[in-house]
This record gives C-alpha cells, structure tokens and sequence, in this order.
C-alpha cells in the first residue's frame, strides 16, 4: 500500500476545526455570527460547563429550510459568496463555510429551526459529522442551536482546555464582543443556567457600552475621514486600562485585534494615556469592504488594509478631535446612569416580556457596514488648526453623560512655576494649567452670554484709537454689527482710524487693538461656516485674551474662585484650543517612583 | 562690625525694611538686608528691590564699624524670638554672631559691597503733608489703579501739587477716581509726579491717620517719603525713642492721560443715593452672579433705583434702594464690582450720581466735593 492516502471526511473536518474551533468561545463566535447574518434581533446564549459541556445560540432569525439546514453542514456550505469576486465585497460575518461542518465533526449537535413561510420546523442531530436524525419538529421562527460535548471525539485537544470557568469566560467574552457591535441586537447570556448578562436592543452603541461598562464616564466620537467612517465610545484616559483588554475594535463589523488601530488610539490620546494602557470602550471603523482584507485568518481577529496610513488618520483624527474635549474630565469618576430609555426597556424584561418580542425600534440588519451617507455622515471638521493660526473648531454642545465637576472640592496645594496649580483629588495629583483653566472658564460665560443676545460690553472711558489703512478701516467697520454683538464696540474716527468704545466685559484687561484684530481674522476665517461657527472661534479668541497668563502668581483666593467657576462649566477639561486643562497623577505612581509601592 | 541694639528697636528696624527685601529674586542679595554703622551712635538698616527701596536710621551702640548684609526674613524671625533685652551683633569673617543674653546664633552673611546703591535722598527738597491727608488720598484712589503691567502709564497713581491744592487721580481705563485736597498749611505745592502701585502701596504702608506731617519729594525719577517713627514708646524715666525712616520708589516715567477730558462737566440726570444702602443692595444682587464681569442693571425711576441681575446659569436677584431721584426713567448697566469699590472707598451718608446716557459715563461725587468717580457702563 502506497504511503500517500486521501484522508477522510470526518478526519479533514477534524484537521479544519482545529483551525477554526480553537475552544469553545469559537463555538460561541460562530454561531452568533450565524444568527445575526440571518438577522436576529435577539439572541440568547447558554453556556454550560464551560461550554465544553454546552452551547446553546438561540436566535429569532430567518431560519433554515430543511433542504438549508442538511447543506449547511456540507464543506464550503455558505450562503454568503458565490464566487470569488464575492470576497472582495464581503459583507457578513460567515463566509468560508468551513464553521458548520467544523463544529460538527469535533462536537454533538442538535438544531431547531424554522423560516417564517415554514409550518413546521426541521430538527437535525449530527454526532461527530454523521447525521443521525432529520425530522419535522415543532418550534418558532428562527434557530436554536445547541452543540454538546465539544472535542469529544478529540481528546488530544480536549487536554489542551483551560479550567472550565475560564473557558467560560471566554464565551461571554465572544457575546460581548459581538453585542457591541450590534446594539440593536438583544442578548441574554446564561452561564450553567444562570443569568449574567441581559443586554436590551437599543438604538446607538453608546447605550450597549454604558450597559456593559456601567461605572466608566464614557464619550461618544463619530467621523467620517477619506471614506473611513469612524465610531467610538471610550472612557476616560485617567481610567485606562493596562492592556487592551478593555478596548473592542471592529472594522466592518468584525472584531479585531490591530496593532495599527491601537497605535491610533495612542496617538489621538497624545500624552494623556500611560504607556501600554487604553480606555476602554468600543471603536468602529467601516471602510469600503475593497479596501481591506479580513480573509487573513479563520479566526478572523486580524485584518489588512489597502491604505492603513488612511485608516490611521481617520481614527487618530476622529478620537483625538473628541480626546481634546475632554468631555470625561468633568465627570470625575462619577457613575453615568443608563439613559431613561435604556431603563426601561430593562425593567421591562424583567417584568417578564418575552424575550424574543421585537425590539420597540426596528433594527438594522446587523452587520452590515455603514455605506458612506452624505446626508448623516457629517463631515468631521480639520483637525485643530492652531498651529497655523487658525482657531480650531470645537464643539458647543453638552455631551451626554457628563456633568459637571467638582473642582472646587479639591484640595489646593500651590502653585508651580508660576503656571501651573497643583491640586489634591483624592487618589490623584492633579496639576492644572492655569491659563487654560480660565480661559475655559471665560469662554463658556461668553458663550453663555451671546446664548442670551450679545457678549456683555464694557465701555471704556477713553475711547482707544487704532490707526489703520483706509481699505483696512471699511474692512473693519464691515463687521461692525458681528463685533458689536461679540462685546466690542467700534466706530469709524475718521479715513483711516477706527476708535474702540467698549470691550467684550470678561477681556476688560485685554488690549483692545489686538484684540480687534484677532477678532477680526477669526470673524474673517469663520465667514464660510455658520454664523455659529464664526461666532465660536470668536469667543475662543476673546478667551483666550482674558485669561490669566501663564507665570502670573496666583493668590490661593484666586485659585479658589477660579475652581468655583470651573465647577459652573459644563466640561472644563480643555481649554478652548483643545489643550488639556488638567492632568493627573495617581499618588500610588508618584509612590512607586520613590519607591515606596503600594501604600 | 559690632553693634548692639534693643530688642524693640532691632525689630522696628527690620519691620520697616525687610518687608521690601525682595525675597523672590534671582539675586540672592536683594532679599538680604544692609546694617551699616552711621556715627556711633546710629545703625541704617536698608532693604531694597531696586524699584523700592526703604531705609531707616535706627538708635545702637557702635562698638566697631562696618557694614554687613543678613537674609532679612531669617534675621527677622531671630530677632522677634530673642529674649527681652540688648541684642548685639558682631561680624566675624563671613559671619555673623547675633547674641542676646545666652541665646546665641550665627548667621552667614553676603558682603556689603554687593548691597546696590539706593536713591539718596540727601539732595532732595521735601515738602510736608499731613499724614492723614496723604493717607486718605490714597484710600479714596488705590482701588481703581490699573494693575495691567503693560500699560505703565496707568499702572499708577497720579500726584500733584497745585498751589494749595493736593490732587491724586488713578484710573484702568473703565473707571476713573480723582480726590483734591485742600491744605490750609503755609507752603504753596507744585509737582506732579506718577508713583507705581507698588510704591503707593508701602508708601500707605507707612501712614497713619495722625495730624503728623511727613516729608515728601522727588528727584532723578524718584519719590521720597520720610518720616518720623516711634520705635520706643516713652516711659516715665525716658522720652520715647524715634527714628527716621525713609521710603523710595522710582516713579513711572510716561505720561499720565488728561484725565480732565474724561470726566463730563455736565450730566442730565441726578439722583441722591444712600451710599451704604445701595452697596449693601450691590452686594446682596451680585451673589448671584458668577461672572467676574458683574453685571446688573440699575432700573431708575421717580425715587427708587432697582438694581436687577439676570445670570442664565445661576437665576436672577433684584433689590430696590428709595433714592432721591426726579429725572427721566432710565437703565443701565454696570460691572458691580466697580460701583461696590466707589462707594466703599467713601464714608459719607449720601452720595450723588450722575448719568446721561446708557452708553454714558457715570459720575459719584461725595457730599465734600473732593471726590469724583467715573464709572463706564456696560451693555448688558
């Protein structure tokens, strides 16, 4: 007998799942993918003994016919591509057709299913590859699929397991990891028929990650870059975790592990995350499915882009633009309650509303990938421009979640080359720029001011003359109306001099003609956007010439008032030029450095 | 080096100087202190930060001459804690032994040499002003000197002297403040000079509210204040000790604006005001208001004045003051902050202010007619 054989078919199905079922939580992986590209809305998973023992993926799907559900279990079965071409467009989860057939020949199976237009359902029983039972049964629309004695017929594999409860783990991990990306989705996860996770189907992904990371202030981030549309809801960088953990990154729905997408996140965080450590939370990049490649690995995990420096940008931009807001700093570590609807729709479950009732909303057909929308993908605006001498933009809005801080409460201690405020906040040193502290405060009052009609204007007592070419002058006494709105009065004294009568009150001590100036080319590069735009960066200007400078003493009186009206802003984590306001220190870091450990 | 003087005197002395010693420096001898020996009976004590500069002539005993400088807040704090009684001091090499009784210390000391010369006051013609005087100009005015470095030519007080009349204006460009003050003594004054507001600071410093005169002039861009300190109350079987102090600073060099154009010669409108009631209805309407700008609107009637704030993150608080008040309904609005400092400066039941238009200054004039305040209004 010639030493070269064909395998079999159960022993090529074997060496597969090797690949493909790595351990249970593949299982898990590939069963929801399963359900949600048969549009589930709601997915229940139990996991026993680890999942070794059992899984069970029970969904309200589309189903299977008979015919479907015997040929899904035939190598190379799939739904989802036709032919090769198809793979450059892949927009499910489930592709190879290599999972069914996989999971069946290491494992026993036993499925229910049944499409809508179906009277009756089909059960299959597969043990080890083999069909041993095909039948009508009863059952509701969708699929429920359970795999029981997973590696049985594997020991060698089998062996190499972790304990039970890690395994475990594992699994809820594999739901988590999908239920982020599919908030319209509801899932309830039981381990060894108890209860741990009810995620309901809600409408944006920063309900499902404030379900699932109830006790991080979170800030939502949306872009849309060079047709790379991204989306993230992160936690504050002074929580950060060790590790990337904590961090779920998707593109085009899958999840992925990226080293490229984390140095990203590094980058758009600048300095304010430690080294090795990220937010936690949930990033989703959707490019075109063209432009990468997510065949690399069964597993699915890595993934290769056409343009990874696009994609980089893209999120470095679109995180760093919301990171520079700091839109965590006013919540210290203050819980975020779920929004009302969320609540609800929680109580409501568990008053005992079937679980499988649609979702109040109608979801979307997860995963399929945003198609850039010119009508909701809102340009993402360019990225702070001080550098070149423009004022950034930046936003007005009051983010969800967030409220406002306590900085009064802290403890002051001193004031450190004359420019910075070093505070106690609980566990943290907290060293504050001082300009940038007020000039966040000042803004927000201006803002709140022009919210009410005009920036207050305070009147000088000698009018200031500034000299000026003739064309200067009209281009100047052009915008007399949006100055005068803006706080600062000015009139025409004559072809080529202009007078300023009032200032914006909270700049009373700046310079009024360079103030006029500066307020002239930020009315001058906000005259494209809107009116509300234009404003913006005004105020920004007006800010930034009010506020204390930089190596100017602070009495503690001062540095107390400044803290009280810090407490009236809504997010003073930055400055309005997206500097960081604060940074903090963890006094246990500061103890390690001296080498005293933990206290 | 060796002198000895008492306690009381050694720490008049250095409370006189050493305040000015600049401790902040980059120039380690600025925040130390000169002790010279003048005569044998006189120890100067000196302590500048080379924009001021204080010096005093204190009574000791002179065993040896010299000259020496000591890190002014240490030697200080030595003296406050000595015992009761003599203290000496004697140089020795590059320090200095501060003794008193058995209590002993040895400071390090920095040559006086180094020590830079301060404005010699010997050539200068003083003229004498009653201390009162001088002190309630001061009072009335400090409050609206502008404390924006980059405009020198307010960051001070003006002074003149007119025939027999003291004038001192100060204004930060929002607010002006003008006393006149006409001295009945012999002497007739012309000067004109604007002192820094950290020279009109210790120069107050160094007042009291007595009848006393001091002396004060100026030469080479500087001013000179001197006086006369008791640094030993009198006893029954010695008359009191005293010492002459003299303060100077250098004064601002630009030109103070004519600020004659900017108070209005006539208003249209008048109203008598309660001074204190109306600060206190000031006070009480800006709590709720956690701008730095202040605002609030003075609502004027027939006999009432309603003083309204209105803070879109805070609420809104208003208050109402009967006034004697006849003219035109008007509104105004103002930065409280700057009317609560006018009224505060003054003492007098009544006060008048002044308006014309809501874009038009505000003038408040005391009931003595020495005083004068311009406030800008803000739109509100």
């Amino acid at each position: 007998m010639g030493k070269i054989h064909v395998l079999s078919r159960v022993v090529a199905d074997q060496i597969a799942a090797g690949e493909v079922v790595e351990r249970p939580a593949s299982v898990v992986k590939e069963l929801l993918e399963n359900s949600i590209d048969a549009g589930a809305t709601s997915i229940q998973v139990d996991i026993d003994g680890g999942g070794v023992g059992r899984v069970r993926v029970l969904d309200n799907g589309e189903g299977l016919s008979a015919e479907d559900a015997v040929a899904a279990f035939g190598r190379h079965a799939t739904s989802k591509i036709a032919d090769i071409d198809d793979l450059s467009r892949i927009d499910s989860y489930g592709f190879r057709g290599e999972a069914l057939p996989s999971i069946a020949s290491v494992s026993k199976i036993r499925v229910d299913t049944r499409t809508r237009d179906q009277v009756a359902g089909t059960r299959l029983v597969i043990e080890g590859g083999d069909m041993r039972e095909t039948r009508e049964t009863g059952c509701p629309t969708g699929t429920d699929f359970e795999v029981t004695d997973l590696f049985y017929n594997v020991p060698a594999r089998r062996k190499f397991l972790k304990q039970a409860s890690t395994e475990g783990t594992h699994c809820v991990e594999a739901v988590i990891r999908m239920a982020l990306v599919c908030p319209a989705v509801g899932f309830r996860i039981l381990v060894n028929g108890r209860r741990v996770r009810e995620l309901p189907s809600v409408d944006d992904p920063l309900s499902r990650v404030r379900d699932l990371f109830a006790a991080e202030s979170l800030a939502k981030a949306e872009g849309n870059e060079d047709g790379v549309r991204v989306q993230a809801v992160l936690g504050a960088p002074d929580r950060a975790r060790a590790g990337a953990g904590s961090l779920y990154t998707y593109v085009n729905g899958r999840f992925v592990r990226d080293r490229a997408l984390l140095r990203a996140v590094t980058a758009a965080f600048g300095g304010t995350l430690e080294q090795g450590r990220y937010p936690v939370g949930f990033i989703r990049v959707e490019v075109p499915p063209a432009a990468c490649d997510v065949n690399v690995h069964p597993q699915k995990t890595e993934v290769r882009f056409a343009d990874p420096r696009t994609v980089f940008r893209a999120v470095t931009h679109v995180i760093g633009t919301m990171a520079a807001r700091s839109p965590w700093t006013g919540a210290i570590s203050a819980p975020v309650p779920p929004a009302d609807g969320v609540r609800e729709e929680a109580m409501s479950y568990a008053s005992g509303r079937s679980f499988f009732s649609p979702p109040a909303s109608t979801p979307i057909r997860a995963p399929r990938p945003f198609r850039p929308d010119p009508t909701t993908a809102a340009p993402e605006p360019s990225p702070s421009t001080t550098a070149t001498g423009g004022a950034p933009r930046f936003p007005t809005g009051v983010l969800q979640g967030v409220s406002a801080g306590r900085f009064s409460a802290m403890h002051y201690i001193g004031q450190g080359a004359g420019t910075y405020l070093l505070l106690e906040d609980g566990p943290d040193l907290v060293i504050m720029d001082q300009h940038a502290a007020h000039e966040r405060v000042t803004y927000e009052n201006l803002r709140a001011q022009l919210q009410e009609g005009r920036v207050r204007s305070q009147r000088l007592l000698v009018p200031h003359p500034v000299d000026l070419g003739p064309a200067e002058a009209d281009r100047i006494m052009e915008f007399q109306d949006d100055l005068s709105r803006l706080g600062l009065d000015v009139e025409r004294a004559g072809a080529d001099r202009v007078a300023i009568h009032g200032i914006p009150a909270e700049a009373a001590g700046a310079s009024p003609d360079r103030l006029l100036a500066e307020m002239i080319i930020a009315l001058e590069q906000g005259r494209d956007g809107s009116r509300g735009e234009g404003d913006d960066r005004v105020i920004a200007t007006i800010a930034c010439h009010s506020s204390v400078r930089a190596g100017r003493s602070m009495a503690p009186r001062e540095v107390q008032a400044l803290l009280s009206l810090m407490d009236g802003v809504d997010f003073a984590g930055h400055c309005p030029h997206g500097r960081p306001v604060l940074a903090r220190i963890p006094w246990v870091e500061i103890g390690r450095r001296v080498g005293r450990g933990s206290p | 080096m060796k002198v000895t003087l008492s306690r009381q005197c050694f720490s008049a002395a250095l409370a006189r100087t050493s305040g000015i010693a600049d401790r902040k420096s980059s120039m380690q001898i600025l925040s130390n202190v000169l002790v010279s020996t003048e005569g044998d009976d006189r120890v100067r004590f000196a302590a500048t930060d080379l924009s001021l500069s204080a010096e005093g002539l204190f009574p000791a005993r002179v065993d040896k001459d010299g000259a020496v400088t000591l890190p002014a807040r240490t030697l200080h704090d030595v003296v406050k804690n000595m015992p009761d009684g003599p203290i000496t001091l004697n140089v020795d090499g590059d320090a200095v032994e501060v003794t008193a009784g058995r209590t002993r210390f040895r400071l390090l000391s920095l040559p006086a040499d180094d020590f830079p010369t301060i404005p010699d006051a010997a050539e200068v013609s003083f003229f004498d002003v009653k201390e009162k005087h001088l002190a309630g100009m001061i009072d009335r005015c400090a409050y609206s000197i502008s404390s924006d470095e980059t405009r020198p030519h307010i960051n001070g007080a003006l002074f003149q002297g007119d025939g027999k009349i003291l004038r001192m204006v100060t204004t930060d460009g929002h607010r002006l403040s003008k006393v006149e003050c006409r001295v009945q003594e012999s002497g007739f004054y012309n000067f004109n000079m604007v002192i820094p507001q950290k020279g009109i600071l210790e120069i107050r410093r160094l007042l009291g509210d007595s009848e006393d005169t001091v002396s004060i002039g100026s030469l080479d861009g500087s001013v000179f204040l001197k006086r006369k300190v008791e640094v030993e109350k009198a006893t029954d079987d010695q008359p009191a000790v005293t010492a002459d102090v003299c303060l100077s600073s250098k004064l601002i060099e630009t030109e103070f604006p004519p600020y004659d154009q900017v108070i209005p010669k006539q208003q249209e409108k008048r109203m008598i005001v309660p001074r204190g009631k109306l600060l206190d209805a000031l006070k009480r309407v800006s709590i709720v208001s956690s701008d730095r700008t202040l605002g609030v609107k003075f609502v004027l009637s027939e006999g009432a004045v309603e003083i309204v704030t209105d803070n879109p993150s805070i609420g809104g608080s208003s208050d109402v003051v009967d006034v004697s008040y006849d003219g035109a309904d008007m509104e105004i609005g103002f930065n409280a902050k700057y009317f609560i400092d006018v009224l505060s400066v003054l003492n007098d039941e009544e006060v008048a202010v002044e308006l014309s238009g809501d874009l038009d200054p505000a003038v408040v004039k005391d009931t003595a007619g020495e005083f004068v305040g311009v406030v800008m209004p803000m739109r509100i």
